[in-house]
């Protein structure tokens, strides 16, 4: 099983980079920019949830927070798109530490409450904040960006920057997790006590973690932003940020394939029942729970999150876990 | 001669209860210290506090001569001082070479960025944590398991990385909460061995154990806990002809201490 | 006297988040997770509390009791799908499965009852006694009375009942209870089922309070009901009910000073400052965190 999994990124790489060449309806072109958007959103989740032991629910509040900032500067100072996606991502970074700060010293469970509020918070703050953020009338008119003279306007256009963002994001993850950094978060995740007796400084990698997939959700409301040429309060709700959590869930936590299975899965399943959207979050809610009490691991996860932990113990296939493990060993 | 460990005084109370009182414990840089008591004695609990996981309510602990009191256990690792838990705590969805390999963490330095980039630094790093975790493992003997997930492992050998891992980290002072504790007699006997080379080639180990096996032969002086108090300290001998320890404590059904007074000669080393 | 009307509309304020944080302590303690469904439930208890008043044309004390029996019932489906199956399994997992159970009923409580907040008449058609100028409306004194009259049949539940000691027992050490012949799984769910009620008859009173009730107003009510809790300190049920009542006089000077639309945003300011300065709350013991 392990192989499969394995191997299965490169042959979806290739599969998206390919999409344009025969979808051909723009309908459906659309939809494929939004699914790989929310792939990248929902990776930037996983880094928080499946990589060190925090559980983030309130990620609509970094995306909020890149849209607005590529919103605005754009519309102030007509900063360049390609300025804003890096620009957005830390602006988020940032914001993170502030949520970070008081609530990661602690145990996980405060910083997962407190991400409840902080999202809604942020949302009330960009409501109010008018005079900056024009309230509930939102931003429209956010221009298209250029790219060596050439305006981008077409879904095409649009889709493979989304997938070279979400894969450069891809990417970048996995160095990090094949990496010290990446051990530490794991092993933080695996046993904070254990971690700190190694000399892992828990509380800066949390932050780190954290400004980390912050960073990457400020980049798709940047993207988002130009996109859809027009953003809104409305589009950064808790329900925004639950989806999300779904994607992830479904997906797989712990996984780099995961989220954006989940992401693919449920983005084009709300399209498909587009009709019945009020519908949509129900759904979602009874997929978590379906998968919790069925594959805790979701579709791709591997074991990490398997609830009966012992099961490995006992096990007699229990050697072969460690070949099939989608874990990161880097060959000697 | 300044002790490589001190505690003064310390005390850890817990609301009403005194789990330690006025600890006073030195030990010397090369020597094997055993803690040994009766269950709840405090001995996991002062581990607890000597590195920094639980703050002394008053008191201090003195490495190298310097206060480490309440110091974030991140601190006091980076110090040089290595510990293995009371029930294993091991990365178990890791293999066993990626658990020694996070044990590597305070000697490396490879930041995000160089990971991103994949610089000069992260190879380094990458290369020395391999080799030296290669090395440990082959010292400690799970080199065939190096890929195995380290919950898949048979409890014994959970043990032994777990005490790899704290190697990894290449202390100065190790500090060992029961590691023989589910280990049949031949383990507990490689261990024993194990232990002695550690301290042969220069590390300070203390050491909680029931197992009066491994406490006894291994250990030039132990402290004796019972209820917070140190009652006792000295060589095995010494501790073995206490009267109070005789009272307090009487063995695990493995080496009794027996009704007579003829406590010594039958403790000699094996 | 503004000073003194203020701290009137606090403490009843408070006293609804002090009911809501009562519930969410108890849950806490019987059950040992954190949950996230407690606002969803609080939620359908009041939207039940409307519509009793709707059909029985304004009575309060039916109000009540079909927000807390809707929530009650609530509470024992949540401890089948969210609790009990993960009785023997790690944290984390319960922890996912309240939230799913959370989004799912939020969104269905839009589906149900609309997406728009719906108007609750006031109960005692605005009258009020005063003193000087300090006025204290009749609907006032009804919801503390209310939460009063709970807390006092809480209290003596738990300690002078076979129930409260199974709870307590419970809520220390699940074994040792069942080590000692006290249904663990009954217990929980009952318990559970009693701190939802709670929660139901919150939701009622904040849409007697309140005048409104809103579907989506979940979220911001789970907001209070955990930082009560944190501010009053862990593991103490009083001391969730202290954080409530401080929390409710807290953010009603804020906003008397303010405006109306940092309300919540004064909720959050406080949870932030209470986890800086001092996380095991009012009445934790230093350094006793979740």
């Amino acid at each position: 099983m392990g192989r499969f999994w394995e191997k299965f990124p490169w042959f979806m790489l290739v599969l998206l980079v390919s999409v344009p060449l025969w979808l051909r309806n723009e309908y459906f072109l659309r939809v494929a920019v939004v699914v790989v958007l929310y792939a990248l959103l929902a990776s930037s989740l996983n880094v928080i949830n499946g990589y060190s032991g925090l559980f983030n629910i309130g990620h609509a509040a970094f995306y909020c927070v890149g849209a607005y900032t590529a919103a605005i500067l754009s519309k102030k100072f007509g900063l360049s798109f390609w300025l804003l996606l890096p620009l957005s991502g830390t602006a988020s970074a940032l914001l993170s530490f502030l949520l970070g700060f008081p609530t990661l010293r602690l145990r996980g469970i405060y910083f997962a409450m407190t991400t409840l509020g902080f999202s809604e918070i942020i949302r009330l703050v960009v409501l109010n904040w008018t005079s900056l953020t024009r309230g509930p009338m939102g931003i429209p008119g956010i221009p298209f960006p250029s790219f060596l003279g050439w305006q981008l306007r077409s879904n095409v256009h649009f889709y493979y920057v989304i997938l070279a963002t979400t894969a450069l994001m891809v990417f970048l993850t996995g160095r990090v997790l094949n990496s010290r950094v990446g051990r530490a978060w794991i092993a933080i995740r695996e046993d904070e006590m254990a971690a700190k007796a190694m000399g892992i400084e828990v509380f800066k990698y949390r932050l780190l973690n954290l400004a980390f997939g912050a960073f990457w959700a400020g980049v798709a409301g940047c993207f988002y932003a130009f996109f859809a040429s027009f953003i809104s309060p409305d589009s950064f709700t808790l329900d925004e940020g639950f989806s999300i959590l779904a994607m992830v869930i479904l997906g797989g936590q712990g996984t780099l394939v995961g989220p954006i299975l989940g992401a693919t899965l449920l983005t084009v399943l709300s399209e498909i029942f587009r009709g019945i959207a009020q519908y949509r979050l129900i759904i979602f809610g009874i997929a978590i729970l379906l998968t919790v009490h069925l594959r805790p691991q979701g579709i791709a996860g591997n074991v990490v999150f398997s609830w009966r932990r012992d099961n490995l113990l006992s096990s007699k296939r229990a050697p072969l876990l460690a070949e099939g493990a989608d874990y990161h060993v880097t060959p000697s | 001669m300044l002790p490589l460990l001190e505690t003064r005084s310390l005390c850890r109370y817990f609301g009403g209860l005194k789990a330690l009182e006025k600890v006073d414990i030195q030990v010397f840089d090369g020597e094997i210290f055993g803690i040994i008591g009766p269950n709840g004695a405090g001995k996991t609990t002062l581990f607890n506090v000597i590195t920094g996981f639980l703050e002394a309510t008053s008191g201090s602990v003195l490495f190298k001569g310097k206060q480490i009191t309440n110091l974030a256990p991140e601190r006091i690792a980076r110090l040089g001082i290595a510990r293995t838990f009371q029930n294993i705590r091991l990365f178990k969805h890791m293999t066993v070479l990626e658990n020694v390999r996070v044990g590597f963490h305070i000697h490396t330095k490879t930041s995000i960025l160089d990971a991103f980039l994949r610089s000069r630094t992260f190879w380094d790093d990458e290369t020395k944590t391999m080799q030296r975790s290669l090395d440990i493992l082959r010292r400690v003997g799970l080199v065939e398991q190096m890929f195995y997930t380290a919950s898949s492992l048979p409890y014994g050998m959970q043990r032994k990385l777990e005490i790899a891992r704290a190697l990894a980290s290449d202390p100065v002072l190790l500090l060992l909460d029961e590691p023989a504790a589910g280990m049949n007699p031949k383990e507990t006997a490689d261990l024993v061995e194990f232990i002695r080379k550690l301290n042969k080639e220069g590390l300070t180990i203390m050491i909680i154990e029931h197992d009066m096996k491994v406490i006894m032969n291994v250990c030039h002086r132990i402290a004796v806990l019972n209820y917070g108090v140190k009652i006792c300290e000295g060589t095995p001998t010494d501790v073995q002809c206490n009267q109070e320890v005789i009272e307090a404590y009487l063995g695990r059904g493995r080496v009794s201490f027996g009704k007579s007074q003829e406590g010594p000669l039958e403790f000699l080393p094996l | 006297m503004f000073f003194l009307q203020q701290l009137i509309n606090g403490i009843t304020q408070g006293s609804m988040y002090a009911l809501m944080a009562v519930g969410y302590s108890i849950i806490l303690g019987v059950v040992g997770l954190v949950t996230f469904v407690h606002g969803e439930v609080i939620v359908y208890g009041a939207f039940a509390g409307f519509y009793a008043l709707l059909i029985s044309r304004g009575n309060a004390f039916l109000a009540l009791l079909s927000g807390f029996a809707a929530s009650w019932v609530l509470g024992t489906v949540i401890d089948r799908i969210c609790y009990r199956p993960f009785r023997e399994a790690a944290r984390e997992t319960a922890l996912i499965a309240t939230i799913g159970l959370s989004i799912a009923l939020r969104s269905s409580a839009q589906v149900i009852f609309g997406t728009q907040q719906k108007f609750m008449p006031d109960m005692f058609g605005n009258r009020f006694l005063a003193f000087g100028e300090v006025r204290i409306t009749y609907t006032q004194l009804f919801v503390l009375s209310t939460v009063m009259f709970l807390c006092i049949l809480l209290q003596q539940l738990v300690t002078n009942t076979k129930f409260g000691v199974a709870l307590r027992a419970v809520s220390m050490d699940k074994k040792a209870a069942a080590l000692l012949g006290v249904d663990v799984n009954r217990a929980v769910l009952l318990g559970n089922a009693l701190a939802c009620g709670l929660g139901g008859i919150s939701g009622v009173l904040l849409g007697m309070y309140y005048n409104a009730i809103h579907p989506l107003m979940g979220a911001a009510m789970a907001m209070k009901a955990f930082t009560s809790t944190v501010f009053g300190g862990l593991g103490s049920i009083a001391g969730a009910a202290i954080g409530g009542f401080l929390l409710g006089i807290f953010e009603n000077f804020g906003v008397a000073l303010l405006s109306s639309g940092y309300r919540d945003i004064f909720t959050f300011l406080i949870l932030v400052i209470v986890l800086l300065l001092r996380p095991s709350g009012i009445m934790g013991r230093k350094g006793a965190e979740l």
